[in-house]
């Protein structure tokens, strides 16, 4: 018997749907500053979300309590403070360390986390912006980590090596602690300015860029999404970070930012450098280094590095972006 | 058995010849009257001077393009057509930087610079964000109040 067919349309070839996600939000005191933890969660899962976000503020403050110069009694102030050269370091403090010589390698120096006695100098006015006329070659680290092996880990240093890890700790603690909310589809974490970013599937996200001449002002505001047309589409961790010489400011040619060529705060003709990388502290590392660089030498290397995108604000009112940048502004 | 000692064998036929025109023939009746063959020569000095020609063209037109420019002025786009959508796709060429040759000098009015200066990557001017509802998350240098 034949069968007549049954003309029916064709199903238009559509996403699965986006479930509905609920972005529950911490927000803390924490490493001189402020953190936030958003948390992009399924329905039903917002009041676990949130105690997972207070749980990973916790231990975002116990990481940088072993991690800070600004405590005498902390694990780094106790290991500068320690007579020997070899010296067995803690697991956390340990890894804090080994990105810090990651981070130098990847900046050709430029980040260097032994500049402490150079960065309270600054602090405390006694050294202004400047220095040699042709920067110095940097020379090679005076520490070595030594992770492998039997635990603990031991670091080896020259004899009045002392680490401030100020400058490279953010971001790193940014993305350690968004690789605690991994059970969820996205989240953020905000260190203080340092952003460690994981976009769930059909979500985004909206992050602003300070404008440090007002308070409340942006300079841009970048879009991370996982939707059709959105560059490095899919769920994917992002940082961002933003570093500057107008905050942190001792004197008319005096900042935080310690250039290692001439141990002196840079001379630059940036104000602030944002950095979209794949993630905060990789971010955080090339941020600074592009302030310390200037903007053409600091565009080129960002350039070369292949950052995913940058914003810098120049003395002079500018604000450069980088091409690349332009595909996740909004 | 060699051919060629074959008597049976035909004779070679002669070897082709170019057939010439017949002769003309003093006052002979119904003959073609004889025609005079057209000089050459003006015809090939003609030709050999319209190929030295195009080739002397062909090869200062090569010259130029492998020669150094020393304007650098930027080529600007063609306006719209007033009242109307211009559809075509504008394409801009900009020569960003011309290398001088040693001893070449630029001409007057171009600024010029040290070659040692890097170049720095192509930035586009950030456009001020339009008005949104600012967002939860911002990033900032740290430590701002």
């Amino acid at each position: 018997m034949a069968v007549a067919a049954t003309a029916r349309p064709a199903r238009p070839k559509t996403r699965d749907p986006v479930p509905a996600l609920a972005h529950p939000a911490h927000a803390a005191r924490a490493m001189g500053g402020r953190l936030g933890i958003h948390v992009a969660a399924g329905a039903g899962h917002a009041d676990a979300a949130l105690r997972d976000a207070r749980r990973v503020a916790g231990r975002v403050l116990a990481w940088s309590r072993l991690l800070t110069r600004h405590e005498p009694t902390s694990p780094l102030m106790r290991l500068n403070d320690d007579p020997r050269a070899t010296v067995p370091v803690r697991p956390t403090l340990a890894a804090a360390l080994a990105w810090a010589d990651e981070a130098g390698r990847m900046t050709g120096g430029l980040v260097d986390v032994t500049r402490l006695a150079e960065r309270l100098a600054a602090e405390s006015g006694e050294a202004q912006a400047g220095g040699p006329a042709a920067p110095t070659e940097l020379a090679a680290p005076s520490w070595r980590l030594n992770v492998e092996g039997p635990r603990p880990s031991m670091i080896t240093r020259t004899p009045g090596t002392r680490l401030d890890l100020d400058g490279v700790g953010k971001g790193w603690i940014a993305d350690r602690a968004l690789r605690l909310l991994d059970r969820y589809p996205g989240a953020i974490v905000d260190a203080d300015g340092d952003v460690a970013v994981r976009v769930a599937p059909g979500d985004r996200w909206e992050i602003g860029v300070a404008d440090p001449r007002g308070a409340d002002d942006l300079l841009a505001v970048i879009v991370l999404a996982d939707e059709p047309g959105a560059p490095g589409r899919g769920p994917r961790t992002w940082g961002i970070a933003t570093s500057g010489t107008s905050v942190h400011r001792f004197g008319p040619d005096a900042h935080h930012l310690i250039d290692p060529r001439t141990g002196r705060p840079a001379v630059t003709d940036v104000v602030q450098a944002t950095v979209l990388a794949s993630g905060a502290a990789a971010a955080e590392a090339f941020a600074k280094s592009a302030v310390i660089l200037g903007s053409v030498a600091g565009l080129d290397f960002l350039d070369r590095a292949g950052v995913a995108g940058a914003i810098l604000l120049l003395e002079d009112g500018r604000a450069l972006a980088l091409p690349c940048t332009s595909a996740f502004l909004a | 058995m060699s051919i060629r000692n074959d008597p049976r064998a035909r004779p070679a036929a002669p070897p082709p010849v170019r057939a010439s025109p017949p002769a003309a023939v003093a006052g002979g009746r119904g003959a073609p009257s004889a025609r005079r063959r057209p000089n050459p020569r003006p015809m090939r000095l003609a030709i050999a001077g319209g190929g030295a020609a195009a080739l002397s063209a062909l090869l200062a037109l090569i010259g130029a393009a492998a020669l150094p420019t020393t304007a650098a002025a930027p080529t600007a786009a063609p306006e719209p057509a007033a009242g109307g959508v211009n559809e075509v796709a504008l394409v801009r060429h900009v020569v960003r930087y011309v290398v001088l040759a040693p001893g070449q000098l630029p001409p007057t009015g171009v600024s010029t610079t040290p070659s040692t200066v890097v170049a720095a990557p192509v930035a586009a001017p950030v456009a001020a964000p339009k008005p949104r509802p600012k967002p939860a998350v911002v990033t900032s240098q740290s430590g701002r109040p």
